[in-house]
């Protein structure tokens, strides 16, 4: 889905640069030299596993968002867990950087090199090993693709407890490792309940002091953290795996997952509706948890420019209530189409409405139970209730189409924040006003735009603008920040830190809080060999 | 003028089916049921010509068990009129020798997806002439096959029961108000043809002919007061035994051979000689 980069947009330097603000390479790491690449050559089979190619690179060196770009020399794909171990030994004896990749689609610059970090990619450990249908539980590589795992789990009816936009790219691990949230999370919960064990290559040994087996005679030299265990309880110790879920690559590397999978359900019901405001959007939410309780899987929100975006740069991509877009046999009524009750005027917001369960005629009575509450109550002006999975998924590719829609309209500014709910839009009104009054406005061709996951009170703000640019960077931030901070929010709901957000995670933890990461880190990564420059802020 | 649309339910196009386990017919992965794309199709064209003052009124028609009746409603919605649903005759013994004889399908659903319990086009083609008569309509539109069956032969049947002219593949199709004929552009193997067909006519619905609408909410809501009446074979003056006997048995159903992974040869004498020896093709 998000495999196709931009086309036609350069690396927008000026951002680039104002991006790495004030970040300098660190000195204490050392250098690539020839006889590194002989190294991992000889360790991961040749060039199979080890890619020097500039252009070959240029995939790893860079986000697919074309914000963030570093310039490492290698990229390594080990196969086995193993392989990941010895890679680690290595580069910490030799004080080389790492950077751990998986898909590389995250959006907050945390899965490319910021200068000459090598880059060690998921990607080859990609295979599924163990589904047990009894239990529900399935055990992969990191490197494993989460559509190609949901389509694993599906031939045996089952699903994966997490969906989002990038699921054609992204791999597991790297969900894991960023605590994915997507599109599902208010029905079947974080990766924090879902994943069931992980197994982690660390950085440093990890071994008893006292007489002990030496390092070189333990599994993976005592850097493996075997914790992939498949059970729903275990109550024995420390929950160590909480650490990695969300640690976005700085404390070890996710190597393989266990997870819980959830029944792949018999019926799936989606709505599309129009909503006139967003007390309308709010209200319908909580009509939308009080009448589909137990089988509401996804609730959404966006507004209108988000809409008119997604129909204008995508190709087939079409609203059927606002009767934009579309193209040829797209989701649209069709240009000049004479739909019955075709408003053909846009709605200030839209939403999806999705459920999930095991009998369709009830959850068809609920859905249809609680549109008609919502319509009577004046909530939800228009509607549709995809009548084939055609439709559902040209519903669902308006939403989803979004983040794509955005880069290739021109330069993108996206946040990502948690906000109560019944106010979560004003940050978007306030911001668009705050732009329009600096001269930043539509007529400036720059739109601010606000969409996301409304069930868990999470929006997704970004400015879409035709060029980066640091005047406008220093409009949005550390506005946004501020703003989120006044109201106790979170300044990343999802996407993580990164390289983005590094400096600025006292906007949402206290001093105590960092400190105490920081020495977990110092802990489990003394060099810092993992994942430099991210996630924490400067000393 | 009255327009009939005959109406199909079927495993939704976008649900993947593998062949079962007795090789008797497909099985779903997912119990998702739709309307056929090329009935949906139809239907919307009907409902256009309603809009545009060419037809008076829209009936969905389909012959099928109780449960075809979630599909006439989104027929409803989507702008037909009114809604008739036949019962089916009871499905045939599979035929002696076929997969199906050996194991029986257990749940009514798993039956509805075997071949030989779908009546075969002509007892369709007998039931959609009987009901044609019966309401007098003007022009039947049908999608032109079923994604189960791809039989693509009951409107032809359907036209030749009724004596009436037939136009199938349609991607066009232009009617005026009150007129007594009706143009039709067919995609055919060498490009498109155009006819023009005096009514009443029977006319088949290819994939271009139009996009489906949503069904929106109001639409919805409008079509619960609209009425599916039930019919019986007799009702409409067909015995099971004579007319809808079937007419085919299906034997077994296999998945088609997998693909070999290709391999890369060393020369160019090499890959002749496996040309020559292998894929025997020069």
């Amino acid at each position: 889905m998000i495999a196709l980069l931009a086309r036609g947009q350069k690396l927008a330097s000026l951002g680039a640069r104002a991006l790495h603000a004030g970040v300098q390479r660190d000195p204490a790491f050392s250098q690539l030299s020839d006889k590194d690449l002989a190294f991992f050559e000889q360790l991961l089979g040749g060039t199979s596993g080890v890619v020097t190619d500039s252009d070959a690179l240029e995939p790893y060196n860079r986000d697919w968002q074309k914000k963030y770009e570093g310039h490492s020399r290698v990229a390594l794909r080990p196969r086995t867990t193993e392989q990941v171990a010895e890679v680690l030994r290595y580069c910490s004896s030799r004080r080389l950087a790492v950077v751990p990749q998986g898909g590389n689609t995250g959006l907050v610059g945390g899965s490319v090199p910021v200068f000459d970090e090598v880059v060690l990619s998921t990607g080859a450990m990609n295979k599924i090993l163990h589904l047990d249908e009894v239990s529900g539980t399935l055990v992969a590589q990191a490197g494993c693709i989460l559509q190609a795992l949901d389509e694993a789990a599906a031939a045996r009816g089952f699903m994966m407890p997490l969906d989002l936009g990038a699921k054609g790219s992204c791999q597991v691990g790297g969900n894991v490792s960023t605590n994915a949230g997507g599109l599902r999370l208010v029905r079947y919960g974080s990766l924090h309940g879902s994943v069931l064990g992980l197994e982690v290559a660390l950085p440093e040994p990890m071994l008893p002091s006292g007489p002990a087996p030496t390092p070189a005679s333990a599994p993976g030299g005592g850097r493996v953290l075997d914790l992939l265990r498949t059970l729903r309880k275990d109550n024995t110790g420390y929950d160590l795996k909480q650490l990695f879920i969300g640690a976005e690559g700085t404390l070890g590397i996710v190597t393989a997952v266990a997870v819980q999978l959830a029944p792949r359900p018999a019926s799936v019901q989606l709505a599309l509706l129009a909503c006139p405001s967003f007390e309308a959007v709010t209200a319908t939410l909580r009509s939308a948890r009080r009448r589909l309780a137990e089988v509401l899987s996804a609730v959404e929100f966006l507004d209108a420019d988000c809409s008119a975006l997604a129909t204008t740069h995508l190709e087939g991509v079409g609203n059927p209530l606002s009767g934009e877009g579309g193209g040829e046999g797209g989701a649209g009524r069709g240009q000049g189409d004479a739909g019955a009750g075709a408003s053909g005027r846009g709605s200030p917001f839209y939403m999806l409405v999705e459920t999930h369960g095991s009998n369709a005629q009830h959850d068809q009575e609920k859905m249809e139970a609680f549109l008609e509450a919502a319509m009577a109550e004046g909530c939800v002006a228009d509607g549709t209730l995809a009548s084939s999975e055609a439709q559902a998924r040209a519903i669902w590719r308006l939403r989803e189409g979004i983040s794509e829609a955005l880069v290739r309209r021109g330069a993108v500014y996206k946040y990502d924040v948690s906000l109560p709910t019944a106010v979560m839009y004003d940050l978007v009104t306030a911001l668009r006003q705050r732009l329009e009054g600096a001269g930043y406005g539509a007529a400036a061709g720059v739109r601010v735009v606000g969409y996301g996951h409304i069930g868990d009170g999470n929006l997704h703000l970004n400015v879409s603008a035709p060029r980066y640019d640091d005047d406008l960077l220093g409009l949005i931030e550390p506005y946004v920040y501020e703003y989120v901070a006044r109201h106790n929010g979170s300044i990343s709901a999802e996407h993580g830190i990164g390289l983005m957000k590094a400096n600025c995670l006292s906007y949402s933890k206290g001093p105590v809080a960092i400190e105490l990461m920081r020495r977990i880190k110092g802990l489990v990564d003394p060099h810092g060999i993992l994942n430099p420059y991210k996630v924490l802020p400067k000393p | 003028m009255k327009v009939l649309v005959g109406i199909k339910r079927v495993i939704d196009y976008a649900v993947p089916v593998r062949v079962k386990a007795d090789k008797s017919g497909v099985e779903a992965l997912l119990p998702k049921l739709s309307m056929n794309p090329f009935c949906e199709i139809a239907l919307e064209e009907a409902v256009r010509l309603k809009e545009k003052g060419i037809a008076s009124e829209v009936v969905a028609v389909s012959l099928g068990p109780t449960h075809f009746q979630d599909t006439l409603r989104t027929a409803l919605a989507m702008g037909a009129d009114r809604a008739l649903l036949v019962a089916p005759p009871a499905p045939p013994p599979p035929a002696p020798g076929s997969a199906a004889a050996a194991s029986p399908p257990s749940d009514p659903a798993a039956a509805a997806s075997s071949p030989d319990a779908l009546p075969s086009p002509l007892g369709v083609a007998r039931v959609l002439a009987a009901v044609a008569g019966r309401e007098g309509a003007g022009l039947v539109l049908l999608g032109k096959q079923a994604i189960d069956g791809d039989c693509n032969q009951t409107g032809q049947m359907l036209a030749g029961l009724l004596g009436w002219p037939q136009a199938t593949f349609a991607s066009k199709l232009e009617g005026a108000k009150g007129g007594s004929s009706v143009r039709v552009t067919r995609e055919v193997d060498g490009g498109l043809e155009v006819l023009s067909l005096s009514l009443p006519a029977v006319v088949t619905a290819d994939l271009r002919l139009n996009t489906p609408r949503f069904v929106t909410l109001p639409a919805m809501m409008k079509a619960k007061k609209k009425p599916i009446e039930a019919l019986t074979l007799a009702q409409l003056g067909l015995d099971p035994s004579r007319d809808m006997e079937p007419q085919l048995a299906t034997l077994r159903v296999d998945e088609p051979p997998s693909r070999a992974a290709g391999r890369k040869v060393g020369s160019v004498a090499d890959l002749v000689r496996a040309l020559r020896e292998e894929a025997r093709v020069l």
